[in-house]
């Protein structure tokens, strides 16, 4: 299955939210959907979930126009929307047994659906609580079983990951890798960057609607790392901190010195042989490194580097 | 599995999944138990203290708790309930908690309807709570079982228009300052609507008797106008909570269209005098230039879902225009229905004489004028106003209204500071006045205002008809 997005625009009143926005995601992918605040994410998701109308484009799956066929979208497209809204006076079981009765699942087949979804997310021991009073991790795990009811090909989730503790975050990082091994598509928008850098396939980041970089995490990466001549380097020495520090602070090329417990981290302007050469002398002078390391760019560094902070 | 179960889940596959939902969140609601509770408690002791008040040997004691109580009920099942259902989804609509429903195969229609059965089924409760003290108030000497049967049926009927009603109002809450604004009009219209109704019934019941011809035939038309409103309002609701770029007013121009005959009909036909036939011909001139300020807020273009279903086949693409959504076809809606009201109208009041020749041309001369108003505030919101990001409608609706203070001013202006009288036209009101000047320049300002949407209404116009032809 491929998600096929061209030229997708839409404004409110006088500014525009999401401005020419083209990708496209296949199954099996994990896209990473980054950018600031205001940056137009949300509102590209929703127009994705059909809940927002573009202005300009098209989005297709497997080349089925779902702006003028949203039903397309109705059966083979999850949303996990940044929270879930209040729901008073209903269980977690009655909430999931609600949306599959929306999808049409006939009894028994909707009971054995429900539980089994239930078992999935891992809901079974709250499946008689009611909405309102879970956590938000909770929550968002009740709005990721009611997405995933319709068994959709494509799994939109906004922020998932937002208000979550460590423990929550965790269980739905490994959650989204048995449904990406399911060959699911999910298209995941978050600020937690580090998190995405190891569920992702691939990456778009956008800032005030406009795409600055689409494609494979490793791949946006690697450009970033030929285009750059600024290189960040750590050394380890054995002992003489204080005196590396000393000659690296007179030294050309080197700016940003500064100590992270023994080791010593800067900032070096200049190719990896310059580099090579800078470590080959400071052994010359008898300095004795027990660690030499490059810091290679990750998906934190590359969204800092491409982006601006800029909101609409 | 048993044949029960089987049965029993087949049942449940046929119920509105939102009204189990509804269903199960009202009874664990506060609100239904409190209500239940006073409910029966007001009930045992107001009858209590009837039983062994001195009133209670006197023949028509029966009657007299028996109004009462009805009266109880149907504020009950004509305020409460639905007031506590409109509510609810409004504020549904508000923090968009009923917007998941549309990523789903759920329809509008469903959702509207699950949610009003809902409602309707709370009312029910209430009623069959009432059926102990009914048998009370019978044998008190009171009033006999099928007229007792037939009011509470009578009273439940507008309980559920009361439902639909403020569902509707509920449906068009989309933000704080609207949920606001159409909960006060909601109350204020429900309060208009039950001291009518309670007291044109008490003026009838009086006169006639519970049960008598002349009741019978008001019985009749109030159950009709309760049933076409419940109906209309079920219909503009489930269009009102459609999804953007849909095609939602082909429900509403198709039904009012057949509303509006089958009323017309039933006018003629119980009403043997010209009077019903004015009655009418005003009051859908009113619906009708209702319909023309909420058509100028609607596109100038066609979303690729609306040019979906414009039909192939040129007869039908005509046939099918005034029904789509898009200000030109709105318009020529308005424009069809207002012809067709004025004749209608007007062939009813033949035996007004002259004075049907004046009617015709005053409720034309009102469409027009409201026609004027409606474009020129389309032209100023395009023109100055369309990069504000917010409901067209509520623009146009303020524009009109600015409008009106506007020209109402500088007519008085020229009149009272300059003694010019000829500047009267420009009064929002002249309109309103019978005679040959007003329909003229109602004309004339309408004409003005066509010409000045010639081009987009034209280039609206050759996009329906290139809409679809490829299939």
């Amino acid at each position: 299955m491929i998600f096929n997005v061209k030229n997708l625009t839409k404004r409110f009143g006088s500014i525009t939210a999401v401005d020419n926005l083209s990708f496209h995601v296949k199954s099996g992918d994990i896209l990473g959907f980054v950018g600031p605040n205001g940056a137009g994410k949300t509102t590209t998701l929703r127009m994705l979930a059909t809940l927002e109308l573009p202005n300009e484009g098209e989005v297709e799956i497997d080349g089925a126009s779902i702006i003028s066929r949203p039903e397309i979208a109705r059966k083979c497209v999850g949303f996990v929307p940044d929270s879930l809204t209040v729901q008073k006076d209903i269980t977690v079981h009655e909430y999931l047994d609600f949306y599959a009765r929306l999808y049409a699942f006939k009894n028994p087949e909707r009971r054995k659906l429900v539980n089994e979804i239930e078992e999935f997310t891992n809901l079974v021991g709250i499946r008689e609580k009611f909405i309102d009073v879970l956590s938000k991790g909770m929550k968002q795990r009740v709005s990721i079983a009611r997405a995933l009811l319709n068994d959709p090909e494509i799994i939109l989730m906004d922020e998932p990951a937002a208000g979550l503790d460590p423990r929550a975050r965790i269980e739905l990082r490994e959650l989204l890798k048995i449904l990406a091994k399911k060959n699911k598509m999910i298209l995941i928008s978050s600020h937690i960057l580090t998190e995405l850098d190891e569920i992702c396939t691939s990456t778009m980041i956008i800032e005030r609607g406009k795409l600055l970089k689409f494609g494979e995490i490793h791949d946006i990466v690697d450009e970033l790392n030929v285009k750059t001549t600024k290189r960040t380097v750590v050394l380890v020495p054995l002992e003489n901190t204080e005196s590396l520090l000393n000659v690296l602070l007179v030294e050309p090329n080197i700016t940003n010195v500064n100590t992270v417990g023994k080791a010593v981290e800067f900032v070096y302007e200049g190719d990896e042989k310059n580099i090579s050469d800078l470590v080959a002398r400071l052994f010359a002078e008898g300095y004795k490194l027990i660690e030499f390391k490059i810091k290679k760019q990750n998906l934190e560094s590359v969204f800092m580097n491409i982006t601006k902070g800029e909101v609409q | 599995m048993s044949d029960v179960n089987v049965i029993l889940d087949k049942f449940d596959d046929f119920l509105n999944p939102i009204l189990v939902k509804e269903l199960r969140q009202t009874i664990r609601a506060k609100f239904f138990w409190i209500l239940l509770y006073l409910f029966i408690t007001f009930q045992t002791i107001f009858i209590c203290m009837a039983f062994f008040e001195a009133g209670v040997k006197t023949q028509s004691s029966g009657e007299d708790i028996f109004s009462f109580l009805l009266t109880t009920l149907l504020m009950i099942g004509f305020f409460s309930i639905p007031l506590y259902y409109g509510f609810r989804f409004a504020s549904e609509r508000m923090e968009k908690s009923d917007e998941l429903l549309y990523i789903t195969t759920a329809t509008p229609h469903q959702i509207i309807m699950g949610k009003f059965l809902a409602g309707i089924i709370f009312v029910l409760m209430i009623y069959s709570l009432y059926a102990p003290f009914m048998s009370l108030t019978f044998f008190l000497s009171g009033v006999e079982i099928f007229q007792s049967l037939f009011l509470l049926g009578f009273s439940f009927l507008f309980a559920a228009m009361s439902s639909m009603v403020l569902l509707a109002f509920a449906a068009a809450s989309n933000t704080q300052a609207t949920k606001n604004l159409f909960r006060t009009c909601s109350i204020g219209l429900q309060v208009i609507i039950f001291s009518f109704l309670y007291n044109y019934l008490n003026w009838y019941t009086n006169r006639y008797g519970i049960f008598s011809g002349e009741n019978l035939k008001m019985y009749f038309g109030f159950i009709l106008i309760s049933l076409f409103v419940t109906y209309f309002f079920y219909g503009t609701a489930a269009s009102t909570i459609s999804p953007e770029g849909s095609n939602r007013l082909l429900w509403i121009r198709t039904r009012f269209s057949v509303i509006s005959i089958i009323t017309y009909l039933i006018t003629i036909g119980f009403f043997h005098n010209s009077e019903g036939s004015v009655v009418w011909g005003v009051l859908f001139t009113i619906f009708n230039s209702v319909f023309l300020l909420i058509g100028v807020s609607e596109p100038f273009d066609y979303s690729t879902r609306v040019q979906r279903e414009v039909p192939k086949s040129k007869l039908k693409k005509y046939l099918m225009f005034p029904f789509f959504t898009g200000t030109l076809n709105a318009f020529v809606w308005c424009f069809i229905m207002q012809i067709f009201i004025t004749v209608l109208a007007s062939a009813g009041s033949t035996k007004l004489g002259s004075h049907a020749d004046e009617f015709f041309l005053f409720i034309f001369s009102a469409f027009l004028s409201v026609g004027f108003y409606a474009l020129l505030a389309s032209f100023i919101r395009r023109r100055f106003f369309s990069n504000i990001a917010t409901s067209s409608t509520w623009m146009i609706g303020v524009i009109v209204i600015i409008l009106g203070i506007f020209f109402q001013t500088v007519s008085s202006v020229f009149l009272q500071v300059f003694g010019l009288a000829i500047f009267g036209f420009l009064n929002p009101f002249y309109a309103f006045n019978k005679g040959m000047a007003p329909i003229t320049s109602s004309l004339v300002m309408f004409s003005i205002m066509m010409f000045l949407h010639l081009k987009v209404f034209s280039a609206q116009y050759l996009s329906y008809m290139h809409a679809n032809k490829n299939g």
